[in-house]
């Protein structure tokens, strides 16, 4: 998704409907925006918000996001459920 | 001023105290400050139910791996969980060790990990931390001051005896097996598979009662005959004994059990329990807040949940022998035996609230007890005054 502004209003969205299966992968979605911007600041923050709600959710980029975050140095000792 | 700090009265209600510990015929019940006044309960909540055993819940309530519960004993908040993990029941602090927020507010099933909901500070279901969103940093999930490992949430310790949870807050309690050696030992026999359905065999009562009133009067069979003259009309006051065990539960033997549903059917045995259990049942409490009962075709375990000094929750669970007791065959059977034992406790509802007015009597110095009927009750009061009085 190339529009930011509506991934921003499909985040608010699935938060408010308490989707965050959704949201995670919004999250996600998200933050491959910035990482192709080269962005990656934003970028991890973005994996991060995703992180949390995949390990919530039992998410299936649980792992994906993980790797991301370790690639760029942001993540340590990672347990996984 | 501090509620947490005895008054110089405390003192005094302790010197009446003593008094339990005297031989039955001498001795006074626990005086009436310990059934009233927010200063005993706070000293209860140390001396008895921090450094001991006691009961906090039911594992068959935990049904489905990731089930959890929260639950309050004390304003300590707790919560049960069965993890996905290892579908080990777990107890842990229901706090978040970042900045203290309570982590679970009503009973749910995680499908992963439990998630604070304040800062996203994350936990497998066994405990470890497993997140620590942007602690270096918007994006950085780590700092090095900080180990993670270390940080995982309190584990609460736990022992899990005929599907009741107990737990030992403080973790210096000799071990559950130990401490309680005497009826395991005794209820042996039961150690079977049990089988419960949660809607219908299960129930609630709410009383205005300190959880004291509530143990007292399940000790003792002397007030059947007025009580429950339902139940006395087949289970009489000279079929019951006394089960005195000056250690960590007391109560009575009815040597007439004959349960007879208006189904016409009848519930299949625990296996192997030899014919001394043909007519008998057992009725017991673990102190300091689980009631117990055992009988051929179904045993019962009733939690006391201390709400405050005067008001307490009741939690019932029914089991039984074989899985096909469950089924809907039985449904109307199993109701009639919850509603049964609902109708006994209820039955008490009065007479626990009565007592617990009475106790506002300014002059009510305790009562004295029938060195007869009412040793089960001096069991446990003795119990109470050793442990607060830390003898």
């Amino acid at each position: 998704m190339e529009d930011i502004n509506q991934l921003d209003t499909d985040i608010s969205e699935a938060i408010q409907k308490k989707q965050m299966y959704k949201v995670c992968s919004l999250y996600y979605e998200a933050a491959n925006y910035f990482k192709k911007k080269s962005d990656i600041e934003a970028a991890c923050f973005f994996y991060t918000q995703a992180l949390v709600m995949a390990l919530e959710e039992n998410h299936d980029l649980k792992e994906k996001i993980i790797n991301k975050l370790e690639k760029y140095g942001r993540n340590q000792d990672t347990t996984l459920n | 001023m501090n509620d947490n700090k005895p008054s110089k009265n405390y003192n005094s209600y302790k010197s009446q105290l003593e008094l339990a510990l005297l031989d039955i015929e001498k001795a006074k019940g626990i005086p009436n400050e310990y059934y009233v006044e927010e200063v005993c309960f706070k000293v209860e909540q140390e001396k008895i139910f921090n450094t001991g055993w006691f009961a906090i819940g039911f594992a068959n309530d935990l049904g489905q791996p990731g089930s959890v519960i929260p639950v309050t004993y004390f304003n300590n908040p707790m919560f049960i969980i069965r993890s996905k993990e290892d579908n080990k029941v777990r107890v842990f602090q229901n706090v978040c060790r970042h900045r203290g927020m309570k982590l679970i507010d009503e009973p749910t099933v995680l499908k992963g990990a439990i998630r604070c909901r304040y800062h996203s500070w994350c936990y497998q279901q066994t405990g470890e931390n497993c997140a620590t969103p942007h602690l270096g940093g918007p994006g950085i999930n780590f700092h090095k001051s900080i180990d993670k490992k270390e940080l995982g949430l309190f584990e609460v310790r736990t022992h899990i005896w005929r599907g009741v949870v107990f737990v030992n807050p403080n973790g210096n309690a000799p071990k559950f097996e130990d401490v309680h050696s005497s009826i395991i030992k005794r209820w042996e026999i039961f150690d079977q598979e049990l089988h419960t359905d949660l809607l219908g065999s299960s129930f609630q009562l709410e009383l205005n009662s300190n959880w004291k009133l509530a143990v007292e009067n399940y000790l003792e069979a002397y007030h059947l005959p007025w009580v429950h003259p339902g139940l006395n009309s087949y289970s009489k006051l000279e079929d019951h004994e006394n089960i005195v065990n000056y250690g960590n539960y007391s109560g009575q033997i009815s040597y007439k059990y004959n349960p007879i549903f208006s189904t016409g059917k009848k519930f299949k045995d625990f296996k192997d329990l030899g014919s001394e259990w043909d007519s008998k049942g057992e009725y017991i409490v673990l102190f300091p807040n689980l009631i117990m009962g055992v009988q051929r075709d179904h045993l019962f375990n009733n939690i006391i949940e201390p709400v405050s000094s005067e008001k307490i929750i009741e939690r019932v669970q029914i089991y039984y022998s074989d899985i096909k007791i469950l089924d809907q065959e039985y449904q109307s059977t199993r109701l009639e035996n919850a509603q049964l034992w609902k109708t006994v406790f209820e039955e008490d509802i009065f007479v626990v609230e009565g007592m617990q007015k009475g106790r506002h009597a300014k002059y009510f110095d305790g009562g004295r007890f029938s060195p007869i009927m009412d040793v089960p009750t001096h069991v446990f009061h003795d119990w109470y005054a050793r442990k607060i009085l830390q003898y």
